[in-house]
């Protein structure tokens, strides 16, 4: 399959503070990858990273490529006219991203009308299109409709729309099932993956909620403290996590699931650190249960085998 | 916020400020746009428009309002002054929110270089005293009628300006903005069919109190003898040569002092109704112009 993203080396700081070290990853055409970890961990910098969306204070190193263009080293104007259709973006919470005082129809026309020049009444029938791809019920309807009329998994399908209204070959969303009650969610998740498998697009979903992983996800990236810890496909990481923070997730989530035993719930001890002080080596070390001296020391280089990666001395389980 | 609605949907209060308002700006504006068929305002009836005496005449049925030290007819005067100042002072109010509507957009929604600058030009616009750079710019500028509209327009583009900045310095961090340039819109299309429609409320309620303010100073002006020249008449004008005769001839000092009084009543009324029906706007006071 055709790689759409393609990551190498990425760092991005602000000034003196390091969001994100060394991450290197790669989305196919055709795939979900699932970008898990902590508030502050750097998920979302590193989506921004990839639309080149990043406020300007951000200094990137490394490269980026998306379908083939590298975004950094093209003028901002240039980048532009890619965005929406090289790249949906499905932003954390549909009703900030909607604006109040415009039909949602409108919203969603626009996007016609900037990068297709059409008119305004053939942009509006072509939004009516797109709102009826996401399954949205009566969409001529729900086109004329104000943000605050819908309910919260029809703003995100309006938001889908829109990010997908050009048929990008990459969709990025940020923890956009966050806000929306279980059932919605399910909703919303079979709808992408209907989607995703229809279209072929390659699709970046950020989230730090193990079921959303489960239910959606082909690959898993791990993200702890800006690093990228582990990588690979998800019923391997589900099965049989390699690094021992992933694998904290994954038990914290199985408690959640089986929970009310009696027993306490498994959680992680201590807090994930802020990017101002992150702890030196392996970034996870403090709170990490298998840590030795040398973790302390340096950043494990990754481990790589089969279609997984892992960064740790010492990986759980049996890497054959 | 809900978009402008018909004003069905308005509390009574505000519904009531607005329809006061709007007949009593309406009942001026209709003298103003009469005054062809209300008499010549320059026309000297020395015959029967001045007492034995030489004096003006009270009113009458021949003069409504009576007649001026020249035996002019006041009426005919006030309603043709009423087109010169309700024409030059809305002008202004248009021109002026349009300009500073303009420049708080650009500052608050582009920042950095553009913001500074504009915004300093603005505190300096907020920091004129408006009666004396009033009288400075008059005697800058060249004479005629749009003068008192240059005027205005530098004077009272500043408010509108800070006010606007505010609201979109707000709009820039909010979330659709982001969500359009994700979208990969332009800059000055976000601008235009994100921020904008924001702003129009606050537009809308600012636009009377600024009319209202704008022929208030147009009337200071020509009183002072710096707007509109004699002998063409405007209520400042007017009210400065009544002055001399208040003590024999009120009339001609009350007359166009009423005139710009129901004027200036009924904007603010509607501006008040307008505040009311949209409770989300009360971010200034009238009394900050």
């Amino acid at each position: 399959m055709r790689t759409i993203v393609r990551v190498q080396d990425l760092t991005v700081a602000y000034r003196h503070l390091r969001v994100l070290k060394d991450i290197s990853l790669e989305v196919k055409a055709g795939e979900i990858l699932a970008l898990v970890g902590e508030t502050g961990s750097g998920k979302t910098t590193l989506a921004m990273a990839i639309a080149r969306l990043l406020p300007p204070g951000a200094t990137v190193r490394g490269r980026i490529e998306v379908n083939g263009h590298d975004l950094y080293a093209m003028p901002a104007a240039a980048v532009r006219p890619l965005r929406g259709r090289l790249i949906g973006l499905v932003p954390q919470e549909a009703m900030a991203a909607l604006n109040p005082v415009l039909p949602v129809g409108a919203q969603v026309a626009e996007v016609f009308q900037t990068h297709l020049g059409f008119s305004a009444s053939e942009a509006w029938a072509r939004a009516v299109e797109a709102l009826a791809r996401v399954q949205i019920p009566h969409p001529e309807r729900v086109a004329r409709l104000y943000p605050h009329q819908l309910s919260g998994g029809m703003r995100q399908r309006a938001i889908l729309a829109m990010a997908l209204a050009l048929h990008p070959p990459l969709l990025i969303a940020d923890e956009p099932t966050t806000a929306l009650d279980r059932l919605t969610q399910g909703e919303i998740l079979a709808l992408v993956r209907q989607l995703q498998a229809e279209s072929g697009m390659a699709v970046l979903w950020i989230t730090h909620d193990m079921g959303v992983v489960a239910a959606l996800a082909h690959r898993v990236a791990v993200l702890y403290a800006g690093r990228l810890v582990e990588l690979g496909p998800c019923s391997k990481i589900l099965s049989a996590p390699a690094h021992p923070y992933t694998e904290a997730l994954v038990r914290t989530y199985r408690d959640l699931i089986a929970g009310g035993r009696g027993e306490p719930f498994y959680a992680i001890p201590g807090h994930p650190p802020s990017p101002g002080q992150r702890p030196s080596g392996c970034p996870f070390h403090p709170r990490c249960p298998y840590r030795q001296d040398r973790c302390r020391e340096r950043f494990p280089e990754p481990l790589r085998w089969g279609e997984r990666m892992v960064a740790c001395y010492f990986p759980r389980g049996d890497l054959g | 916020m809900a978009p402008i609605t018909i004003a069905s949907g308005w509390p009574i209060e505000a519904r009531r400020s607005v329809a006061i308002g709007g007949a009593l700006v309406g009942a001026v504006g209709c003298i103003a746009l009469l005054a062809p068929w209300l008499g010549d305002p320059y026309y000297q009836d020395f015959a029967a428009g001045l007492s034995p005496l030489g004096l003006p005449l009270g009113p009458s049925p021949a003069h409504p309002l009576g007649t001026d030290t020249l035996g002019r007819d006041v009426l005919a005067r006030a309603a043709f002054a009423g087109r010169v100042s309700l024409s030059i002072g809305i002008l202004a109010a248009v021109l002026s929110l349009a300009l500073g509507a303009a420049v708080g957009m650009v500052a608050g929604f582009y920042g950095g270089f553009l913001e500074a600058f504009l915004m300093r030009l603005t505190d300096i616009g907020l920091a004129l005293p408006t009666t004396l750079a009033g009288l400075a710019l008059t005697a800058l500028l060249p004479a005629g009628p749009l003068r008192p509209v240059a005027i205005i327009t530098i004077l009272f583009w500043a408010y509108p300006a800070r006010l606007i900045y505010n609201e979109t310095l707000r709009m820039r961090r909010r979330g659709f903005v982001e969500a359009a340039v994700a979208m990969g819109e332009a800059r000055h299309r976000i601008l235009l069919r994100h921020v904008l429609p924001h702003l129009k409320t606050l537009l809308l309620t600012y636009a009377p109190m600024n009319a209202a303010a704008a022929v208030m100073m147009e009337a200071t002006l020509s009183y002072l003898g710096a707007g509109v020249p004699l002998p063409t008449p405007s209520w400042g004008n007017m009210i400065g040569e009544g002055q001399g005769a208040l003590a024999f001839a009120p009339h001609l000092f009350l007359a166009p002092a009423a005139f710009l009084l129901l004027t200036t009543m009924g904007l603010l009324l509607i501006a008040e109704g307008l505040k009311q029906a949209h409770p989300g706007e009360r971010r200034f006071s009238w009394l900050a112009l």
